[in-house]
């Protein structure tokens, strides 16, 4: 199994990557002992070079580092918040899928009014009231990311609720809940995993978007958003670094997931393949 | 009579996955000036294959029609089918060649009013003047087809119109360029039997007023004896044995032909037990060498499964494809 | 479908933001003019003393009259405000809408129609990037080439400041400088949304049976793209263009401050961090508002392109 889906080109590179960021997060640290807060004044704005691979921001502190500590968060948020959007969307679809009537009508009127609603619209108030942290921002990202999740979820529980053993273990005198986790669970689990790996790859872009905007993980903290912030700033000093390191940690990150997503669901999910094959 | 379509050797392949599938193998057909013949056989027999390989209607990467020649009379012309190019084979289509398909339903485009779907094939056939009532046409030829109030339905959607409608507006359609060759693949077999019989009369009628050349591809015996003048019997994409309506009606040749002839109901023999075919139509991609029917046979040899037999002439008209003739 | 969306909507952004922590009156406290007689005065005005379902139902029951209150930082009425910054925001998002359907739907048709060709796997390639782009960190870098490194284009604001002399059709170019990069912003998550729906799109209605009829007819290949197809396509498009929306409006937020662009999404912006509850609210509202309408157009749309709905009893 584990073969067959590294032979998938989408899945290794998202998975290489994926590990590769992971390795450095770990690694750098260790053995440069450059911390992201550490000023170099007289380097203040130094274009890449050799002895600041990615350049220097406005305070002299060294941007790859601060790209690798930066990385720690974002990952950090991408799996915690898509855990928070698990534990909430599955239950709930598979409770609204399993108990059908006004309990799932509830729930997807509930749903459909937030995937209406601009969530990054929803995020932004919740968060600008709470205070801006990387705790909030992981429980708001996954607060709100939960109803596109219900709602695959509760589609597939529905389609399995009407398959043959389910209605047999209903017969047999099994309780609700066991069969709503024992027996529907493995099935809706394929979809789920697809889903949630495609959640990381946007909740990484929307802390990024956050803290960019000033609303995510605080300066002095490092963080790929608040970078970019930095290189807005100095633009005017065509410090072009502090953009194009950052966009393209935040674009191959992102990419490495919702490549390892499709690839999934390419090996999952034959008939919604990205690429269709005639 | 003259020979108006002469069909040498065609076959057709679909592809799926990697392989190919044969659903035509080698058929020779041919259709005279002002005949009706009809192509007969069970599902999956390769008919509606036949049609649309006529038609050069299947390619890549669907599938591929090969073979020798498809000569195709025009106005004094022989032309070969197989070897136009797109471009010259997408003016025979609904020109000189017309096709009804079977359903209905699935043969008009869902969001076009019918006078605009019935309008392009008109325009696309004749040099296009401004000025012309293509509606009027339209109108002529829906009345031809007995349709009922031909303005209200000119100006209909497919959905508003029910199954038998529809039909008549296909067979409006492949009449509206006046083809030398009508082919239609089942053409009431997805219509209610009231509905059925009412079409039939207009095709009945069609092969007595135009001068039309008609190959007709059904699965119904009875139907197919009342208006063919010659019968070709498929089986698993081979032609098993052709002949004159009367003759392979009244002196089947091939065992199959006879095992079909046996399994038809009789109206004046009622109670009487249908005989059904032992077996099932192999898939196409799992037919041997030999003869496809042979293990369906009850006078198979061992010759038969390993060496394709020839096809033997009865009488001038009359040939099948059996060893035991 | 309308009420309960507007009222899930207005409740659900209503008690987050009165349950957070932070008041408006944060800043008075700091500012030692501001008694506790002034801070009370100030809730008693606003009825910020009041219950939270009280609050809601007064402030509820004005809104249906389109009155939103005012600002609690200029005093002016959040409905004026609002309708101000609201041409700027349609323009900025119209456009967007009009790139990503110009280019998604010819793009989307093409890989379908050559599918598995060398274009297909190329605009692929192309989709799944767009997908993954940071759509904010592309702005930025649009923003250091065309702006900062040659100079082509403006990097902020709708207008320049020369824009009151400039003649007519100056003033149109000058409009349309200032949206070049705005609108490539915006319409990028779309344009790859759009582009790879418009081609499974394609693809279904190519495998559906009437296609071969059509084309024994002697239909073109061409023609059958264009008439036959293409009008069949446009049927799930419209759904597309209610769902796009959402995302446009919740995009306008970030890419308006980004580029100082005055619509409404950068009044949001500004009232969010200033605890500007009724501006907040106010464009809460507008944004489902416009949502709504996007989905009524095209729901309208839908029965435009589908005789089948439109005929439906």
């Amino acid at each position: 199994m584990m073969k067959k889906l590294f032979k998938n080109k989408m899945i290794l590179f998202g998975v290489s990557f994926t590990a590769l960021l992971i390795l450095l997060t770990f690694i750098i640290p260790q053995v440069v002992p450059l911390s992201p807060l550490q000023q170099d004044l007289p380097a203040r704005l130094s274009s890449p070079g050799a002895k600041h691979i990615m350049g220097t921001d406005a305070l002299g502190r060294d941007v790859f580092i601060r790209i690798i500590y930066g990385a720690r968060i974002s990952l950090l948020v991408g799996f915690v918040s898509v855990t928070i959007a698990l534990l909430i969307g599955v239950p709930l679809g598979l409770l609204a899928g399993f108990h059908g009537g006004w309990v799932d009508n509830l729930i997807m009127r509930i749903v459909d009014i937030m995937l209406c609603f601009p969530s990054i619209f929803l995020i932004l108030m919740v968060i600008t009231f709470l205070e801006p942290n990387i705790i909030n921002v992981m429980a708001v990202i996954g607060l709100t990311s939960w109803p596109g999740l219900t709602r695959y979820v509760r589609g597939e529980a529905l389609s399995v609720r009407k398959r043959d053993y389910i209605s047999a273990a209903k017969m047999m005198n099994i309780g609700r809940v066991r069969i709503l986790f024992i027996h529907m669970l493995p099935n809706v689990i394929a979809p789920v995993l697809i889903t949630a790996t495609l959640g990381i790859g946007s909740a990484i872009l929307t802390e990024s978007v956050l803290s960019f905007l000033g609303l995510g993980v605080q300066p002095p903290s490092p963080s790929w958003g608040n970078i970019l912030t930095s290189g807005k700033n100095y633009m005017g000093s065509r410090a072009w670094w502090l953009i194009l390191f950052p966009a393209g940690a935040i674009f191959l990150t992102v990419l490495s997931f919702n490549l390892i997503g499709e690839g999934l669901r390419d090996h999952l999910d034959p008939h919604k393949k990205f690429l269709k094959k005639g | 009579m003259e020979k108006l379509l002469e069909i040498k050797n065609l076959s057709a392949n679909y592809f799926a996955q990697d392989i190919k599938i044969p659903a035509l193998r080698s058929v020779n057909i041919d259709l005279k000036k002002g005949e009706t013949i009809a192509i007969a056989g069970e599902s999956g027999c390769g008919k509606s294959t036949l049609a649309l390989a006529v038609l050069k209607l299947i390619e890549f990467p669907e599938g591929e029609v090969t073979g020798d020649s498809v000569e195709f009379k025009i106005e004094k012309n022989s032309i070969d089918l197989l070897r136009l190019k797109e471009e010259e084979m997408r003016k025979i289509r609904g020109k000189d060649i017309s096709l009804v398909v079977q359903d209905p339903y699935s043969s008009l485009n869902p969001v076009i009013r019918i006078n605009k779907q019935l309008a392009e094939i008109y325009r696309i056939h004749h040099q296009t003047c401004e000025d012309i009532d293509i509606d009027g046409i339209s109108k002529k030829y829906l009345k031809m087809v007995h349709l009922p109030e031909p303005q209200k339905i000119l100006f209909s959607y497919p959905h508003q119109l029910s199954g038998g409608m529809l039909q008549r507006v296909n067979i409006a359609a492949a009449l509206i360029n006046n083809p030398d060759i009508l082919i239609s693949d089942e053409p009431t077999s997805s219509l209610d039997v009231t509905v059925q019989k009412k079409i039939m009369d207009m095709f009945f009628e069609l092969k007595d007023n135009f001068n039309l050349s008609q190959i007709f591809i059904s699965h119904d015996l009875n139907l197919i004896s009342a208006f063919a003048d010659r019968v070709y019997i498929m089986y698993a994409g081979r032609v098993v044995e052709e002949g004159k309506t009367a003759d392979i009606f009244t002196s089947p040749a091939h065992p199959y032909t006879i095992a079909l002839l046996e399994a038809l109901p009789h109206l004046n023999a009622p109670g009487l037990d249908l005989k059904s075919i032992p077996g099932e139509v192999p898939a196409p991609e799992s037919i041997g060498i030999g003869c496809a029917f042979a293990a369906r046979c009850s006078h198979s040899r061992d010759i038969c499964f390993n060496s394709l037999p020839e096809l033997k002439k009865i009488n001038d008209n009359h040939f099948t494809r059996c060893i035991k003739r | 479908m309308f009420i309960p969306l507007l009222i899930g909507i207005t409740v659900i952004s209503f008690t987050v933001m009165h349950l957070t922590p932070g008041s408006p009156v944060d800043d008075f406290k700091m500012n030692p003019n501001i008694d506790a007689r002034a801070r009370h005065r100030f809730y008693k005005l606003y009825g910020l003393d009041q219950p939270l379902y009280i609050q809601y139902a007064g402030w509820f029951g004005n809104v249906i009259t389109f009155d939103f209150g005012r600002s609690f930082k200029d005093g002016r009425k959040v409905l004026t405000k609002i309708l101000e910054r609201l041409p700027a925001t349609l323009l900025l998002n119209l456009f967007a809408l009009g790139v990503i359907f110009a280019v998604a739907v010819p793009a989307g048709v093409l890989s379908a129609v050559k599918q598995n060709s060398f274009t297909d796997r190329f605009l692929a390639v192309l989709v799944f990037a767009g997908y993954s782009l940071p759509a904010f960190a592309l702005a930025l870098i649009l923003m250091y080439v065309f702006g900062v490194k040659f100079g082509w284009l403006p990097i902020s604001g709708m207008v320049s400041v020369n824009y009151s002399y400039l003649s007519f059709w100056g003033k149109v170019f000058d409009l349309l400088k200032h949206l070049v990069l705005p609108v490539i912003t915006s319409a990028v998550g779309g344009l790859a949304f759009m582009s790879r729906y418009m081609r499974a799109t394609v693809l279904e209605v190519m495998r559906q049976d009437f296609i071969k009829a059509v084309r024994a007819r002697g239909v073109s290949k061409k023609g059958i793209i264009t008439v036959h197809i293409f009008r069949n396509a446009l049927i799930p498009l419209v759904t597309l263009f209610g769902l796009l929306i959402p995302s446009l409006i919740g995009g306008s937020v970030v890419f308006e401050t980004i580029f100082s662009w005055p619509g409404m999404g950068r009044l949001a912006y500004g009232a969010i961090m200033s605890r500007d509850y009724p501006v907040v609210m106010g464009v809460g509202v507008i944004m489902a508002l416009l949502t709504l309408i996007g989905n009524l157009i095209a729901d309208i749309g839908y029965a435009a392109v589908d005789p089948r709905i439109r005929y439906e009893k």
